[in-house]
């Protein structure tokens, strides 16, 4: 992927993103890591459109993340949020039917047997027409990553998709998602699973305060050099 | 499935025993026949009532609404009208209200529609139960489910039809058939200015029988009638659509 940051910020109450530039090229799944309230889940809201910067750019591989042009751009991505997020009235299929069918211009039974598919796909077979609140916390989160990926989409956000798990679980989704690196998505995912970036991620990007203090290939988590770092390195450990 | 059905038999029994019991201790012996007479208009006050309370449920759904909407206006007035509303309603008792409205406040406005005025102060004096009940539906769709519609990109339309407006009414369901049911006990202090409430007959009958204690079983019967279908009704919907 390519991702091009210039001068990014945003604030609310408080400064959150703090000037943040970045710049990378040919990399196929980047992590997002850092203390919690660093501000990753808002880099990643800005990277997916859904909320934009009061000051910067971004631009991922072809498209410019602006007010213009966020409706195509969207359409491109897969989104997977902290907490599964899943539709509390729809069953896990319907889940991810109703978007193809209403967003993607597929038929009810296309969309129908697509949905199957992908839920196949994560081994919900048996669970795809039970409402989210019943199946456990691991398979809403499968069911949310396959509904990110039913859209076909070119790049996948995935904002800490094990945080509300026990590590059985974790493990479930954590096997869930190494299988995309096989369909060769594009993927950019903030975790607290420093072993699962070691597994997966091709570059980390190590975040502080709203500012990315270091960045560099996973081998970077071996040796940091900033103290911070270094720091949240023994801590997670 | 089964011991559940056998438990509840169980208790209906012992609640059938504990009545049957208080009846064999009565020294008086009721008579119910003694309100035969009264039949029709009873059959009239009891379908009078149920009209009454479907009138008032509709009345308070759209005055609470318009509350709902006063409550999350941007416009601090209207927030604080909705307070000061809020509060002199939970202050009042509805029998206040329907006599203060249909004595006082009717003939203000030139009119003695003394039915009308009752049916708008129990509405009134609901309304703002009604806006908790969409408080609380509207509230439980999240930030982050709003932020899923968006970048699946559902128009606007959609997101209501599909995705918003099916939440808010499963989760609406349930506490608005719980206050169906207050406004139909409610309902029984109408019997303070319509003569052709359920309770006011059965005062009448009271009155011309003598059969006192008659009046008050069979009322309370009445009520049962329509209250205990209602409420099994509702454990049904929120069995069945609850989220
Ligand atoms: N919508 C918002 N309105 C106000 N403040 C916000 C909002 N979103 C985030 N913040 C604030 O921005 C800061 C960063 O939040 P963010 O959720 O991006 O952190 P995070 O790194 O994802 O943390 P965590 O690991 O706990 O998920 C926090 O101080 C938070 O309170
Ligand atoms: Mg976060």
């Amino acid at each position: 992927m390519r991702l091009k940051i210039v001068n990014l910020s945003k604030s609310y109450d408080i400064n959150v993103l703090k000037d943040i530039s970045l710049s990378i090229e040919g990399y196929k799944s980047v992590a997002i890591i850092g203390a919690s309230g660093c501000g990753k889940s808002t880099f990643l809201r800005l990277l997916s459109g859904v909320e934009f910067p009061d000051n910067g750019s971004i631009q991922v591989n072809d498209y410019n993340v602006n007010i213009d042009y966020v409706a195509d751009y969207q359409k491109k991505i897969g989104f997977v949020f902290q907490n599964h997020n899943l539709f509390p009235h729809l069953s896990l299929k319907r889940n991810i039917s109703l978007i193809l069918e209403k967003t993607r211009n597929h038929t009810f039974e296309e969309a129908d047997e697509k949905a199957a598919k992908y839920l196949t796909q994560f081994h919900l077979e048996d669970q795809m027409h039970k409402l989210p609140k019943n199946v456990s916390g691991g398979q809403s989160q499968r069911a949310s990553i396959a509904r990110a990926l039913s859209i076909d989409p070119e790049i996948l956000l995935l904002d800490e998709p094990t945080a509300s798990l026990d590590p059985i679980l974790t493990y479930e989704v954590l096997e869930a998602i190494k299988q995309l690196k096989n369909i060769g998505k594009d993927t950019i995912f903030v975790t607290h699973e420093i072993s699962f970036v070691k597994d997966f991620a091709d570059y980390v990007i190590f975040m502080k305060d709203g500012k990315i203090v270091e960045h560099g290939k996973p081998e970077i988590l071996d040796s940091p050099k900033d103290v911070a770092f270094r720091e949240f390195m023994t801590k997670v450990k | 499935m089964k011991t559940k059905v056998f438990n509840y038999l169980l208790a209906i029994l012992t609640v059938a025993a504990f009545a049957a019991a208080i009846v064999l201790r009565q020294d008086s012996t009721f008579d119910l026949a003694l309100l035969a007479d009264y039949k029709g208009m009873l059959v009239q006050g009891f379908f009078n009532a149920i009209l009454y309370s479907v009138i008032v449920l509709i009345g308070s759904l759209i005055v609470g609404f318009i509350m709902y909407i006063m409550v999350k206006s941007n416009w601090g007035y209207f927030r604080s009208l909705a307070d000061v509303l809020t509060e002199i309603i939970y202050g009042t008792p509805l029998l206040v209200l329907i006599v203060i409205m249909a004595y006082v406040i009717g003939p203000a406005f030139g009119t003695h529609n003394r039915t009308a005025m009752g049916l708008l102060a129990m509405t009134v004096y609901m309304a703002p139960y009604m806006t908790n009940v969409y408080k609380a539906a509207i509230s439980s769709i999240s930030e982050a489910q709003y932020m899923a519609m968006k970048l699946f990109g559902f128009t606007s339309y959609q997101k209501y039809r599909y995705l918003i407006i099916p939440q808010v009414v499963r989760q609406l369901m349930p506490p608005m058939m719980n206050n169906f049911s207050l406004i139909i006990k409610g309902s029984a202090l109408l019997s303070v200015i319509n003569r052709f409430e359920i309770f006011y007959v059965i005062k009448v009958a009271q009155s011309k029988t003598f059969a006192f204690l008659e009046g008050y079983i069979v009322l309370w019967i009445l009520y049962l009638v329509i209250t205990l279908p209602l409420s099994q009704l509702t454990k049904y919907i929120e069995r069945r659509y609850g989220v």
